[in-house]
């Protein structure tokens, strides 16, 4: 009983050697986009997709790659370090990183590990320090929460001056299609004795 | 011999003489600036111009025919240095690489003066000859190393080799009590390059003047990063790269920083490698905390009065109800409609959702067992950790039978302590979960929208499809932008989590102490 529990234990821990956790997905990624997406650079044993039960929802869905072996996924995460890979959407790429135990919803516990809980007795010096921690922990939660608030406030400046320059640029290349469709180019450059045809 | 000449400088013990020109002295110590260091001591390298002093260990030490006095220096590799080459190693806070292979970049000779002062690393290799550090030295550390890096094959090591840059591999690990100080050896070790021609032929090319108070660190790169990085010469304070290479036939070369500015390296997705040494304020990695507190945590707390309660080995009993009823999430929107739902914080990030259930039946019994003296056992979802949540504090939901459970255990954690085995106290709170609802846009993915045009096929191509984004392109610029952001995010919330990891170990002292 308690070898087989250790041994699922063990492979639970490979499993997790294998994966890549793969993060800032569009939420309109699905698992065969996925699939194909991450198969161009080994095979794609499983995806699962990381349920997001309290984070904010503009938080991107992050998701759970297993790869056949480590050295795959140990690939896919240099590779995407490397060059920006783009999935379903531009220009903002995914990244990805080493799967951690902490990821998996549903992973088997430690094997062998006891936890042992207990009240504290008001009168216990201790008391104090654990209700002094309890606050701590609540700013600190909050402090996370006001950081990830801002961050997410700077990624909607950066998309937002992504799209105007976008936009812009677009308009530029409309306008000069148009004077080129229209003739006002061609006409112009007959008025200014310019050669508009490339014709080197 | 005694340099009178030079205040604050005093050599040490002799060690012996050159075998092919007998002018050279090789010393074992000397004091330098009212500190004393040894061979095969660790010290801080200063370079003009780096914000972070190199690491090396002092492998020779010599005087020159022209009283110049010379210290071959070993490298150590901050993982920031090797950043391109980590892969998914994720190394810990204070961990440095020792230079191996044979190669450029392994080892130099400097002039003595460059020393910026000793440094405090231990060995933590599992290796038998290498003396165990105890926990107070591995606190007492500045670094740890345990693994190295082969200048030549760019790959990180577990191994020590036998021999690095002549080197013994027992003057690399740890020194044990009994053996302080280095063995007697009349000569330096032969079948080395002769280490005196080395430093004439560097002598004569850098003039002594140019180099001085600099040490020359050389690393070697490929041919192609070099010509990369000689374009973007003096640019960037980017810390990604191991190119920064200084030839030793250039006489200012070590002025001249080849940094690769490329930031195709940077966009990683782990944060790991890129905390700033200075950020040392941890001496343990937060890895090794865990390991320490899960190997202790049981013992703990037997010496207590209190009752310890404990939890057997979490075993999916319930596993057929399970699957009968509706999934977490639903029930999870249930729930919190009905005023069921808490979720507890600061739980131990490794424990799962039974172990969860288990800590939570103590809250739940300890009120029922009260009123109407049942056991019940409510159900709990350990939350996944993604690379936003915090590594000090986990989450849970926990589903309550009633409103009234579920009210008076968030009341009683509250005026009361819980306490899980490391000393950290639940904390509980109502919390809504997000909404499964549909999201389609995404922060940062653009369209154009042109209305008069219908989407021409290429670029419905490239919405549709995934790839990689080539270097000339606008998208690659924006990526970059993207990447660049990511990481600046990344920055700060890793430092924010680092100051919070600091603020709870003040206060778990304050546990300790009483």
């Amino acid at each position: 009983m308690a070898s087989t529990t250790e041994t699922e234990y063990a492979a639970f821990l490979e499993k997790v050697k294998r994966t890549v956790y793969v993060d800032n997905l569009s939420p309109q990624v699905t698992e065969p986009v996925l699939r194909t997406a991450l198969d161009q650079f080994g095979m794609v044993k499983n995806i699962q997709f990381i349920t997001n039960y309290i984070e904010p929802e503009h938080i991107p869905k992050h998701v759970l790659v297993e790869m056949e072996d480590e050295d795959q996924a140990k690939a896919i995460v240099k590779l995407i370090a490397s060059c920006p890979l783009m999935i379903v959407g531009m220009p903002r790429p995914v990244r990805a990183c080493a799967a951690k135990v902490e990821m998996f919803e549903d992973r088997p516990a430690k094997p062998g590990r006891k936890i042992e809980v207990r009240w504290l007795d008001p009168d216990d010096p201790n008391f104090e320090v654990a209700q002094k921690w309890k606050k701590i922990d609540k700013r600190h939660a909050a402090e996370v929460r006001f950081l990830l608030k801002q961050q997410k406030a700077e990624e909607e400046k950066l998309a937002k001056q992504q799209a105007d320059n976008l936009k812009a640029n677009f308009a530029k290349y409309e306008m000069i299609d148009a004077i080129m469709a229209d003739g006002t180019a061609a006409r112009l450059a007959e008025y200014y004795g310019l050669n508009l045809r490339d014709e080197s | 011999m005694v340099d009178t000449s030079d205040i604050g400088f005093k050599w040490g013990k002799k060690r012996g003489v050159g075998v092919k020109n007998r002018e050279i002295k090789y010393y074992e110590s000397f004091h330098f600036d009212g500190v004393e260091y040894n061979l095969y001591d660790d010290v801080y390298l200063y370079k003009e111009g780096e914000p972070e002093p190199y690491i090396g260990k002092l492998v020779r030490i010599w005087e020159t025919p022209n009283k110049t006095r010379r210290v071959k220096v070993l490298w150590f590799f901050r993982p920031c240095e090797i950043v391109k080459y980590l892969g998914t190693e994720q190394p810990l806070e204070n961990e440095l690489f020792l230079a191996s292979g044979e190669g450029v970049g392994l080892a130099n000779d400097n002039p003595l003066e460059a020393i910026a002062g000793k440094c405090h690393i231990i060995c933590t290799s599992k290796d038998a000859r290498n003396p165990q550090p105890s926990p107070e030295e591995l606190q007492k550390a500045d670094f740890v190393f345990s693994r190295t890096f082969d200048v030549v094959e760019y790959k990180i090591m577990d191994k020590i080799d036998e021999k690095i840059a002549g080197t013994e591999v027992k003057n690399i690990f740890n020194r044990s009590p009994n053996r302080n100080g280095v063995e007697k050896v009349i000569c330096p070790d032969k079948e080395d390059e002769d280490p005196h021609n080395n430093a004439l032929l560097s002598e004569a090319k850098v003039k002594p003047s140019d180099d001085h108070n600099r040490p020359l660190k050389k690393r070697k790169l490929d041919a192609s990063e070099i010509l990369g990085n000689e374009l973007k010469n003096d640019e960037g304070k980017s810390t990604d790269a191991v190119g920064h290479q200084t030839p030793l036939q250039s006489g200012s070369a070590s002025e001249n920083k080849f940094r690769n500015k490329n930031l195709n390296e940077s966009p990683r997705g782990e944060r790991g490698p890129f905390l700033k040494p200075e950020e040392k304020l941890m001496e343990l990695s937060r890895g090794k905390l865990d390991e320490v507190s899960y190997h202790q945590s049981p013992q703990k707390d037997d010496k207590n009065n209190y009752e310890a309660l404990q939890a057997p080995l979490p075993i999916d009993v319930d596993k057929n109800t399970w699957f009968k009823e509706p999934p977490f999430e639903e029930r999870m929107q249930t729930a919190c409609e009905q005023g069921t739902l808490v979720l507890l914080r600061n739980l131990d990030p490794t424990y799962v959702s039974t172990e969860v259930e288990f800590v939570t039946t103590i809250v739940y019994n300890l009120q029922d067992i009260i009123r109407q003296g049942l056991k019940e056992k409510c159900s709990a979802k350990m939350l996944p950790q993604t690379t936003t949540s915090s590594p000090h504090s986990g989450q849970a939901f926990v589903i309550f039978k009633t409103k009234e459970a579920a009210k008076t255990a968030i009341k009683k954690l509250e005026t009361g302590c819980l306490v899980l085995p490391d000393g950290r106290p639940l904390v509980g709170c109502v919390e809504t979960p997000c909404s499964p609802g549909k999201q389609s846009t995404f922060i940062g993915h653009l369209v154009i929208s042109n209305p008069k045009q219908p989407q021409t096929r290429g670029t419905k191509e490239a919405v549709s499809t995934s790839h990689c984004s080539q270097p000339n392109t606008i998208v690659y610029d924006m990526a970059m932008e993207w990447c660049l952001l990511q990481q600046k995010s990344d920055f700060v919330l890793d430092k924010l989590y680092k100051l919070q990891g600091v603020e709870l170990k003040k206060v778990k002292a304050l546990l300790k102490s009483k």
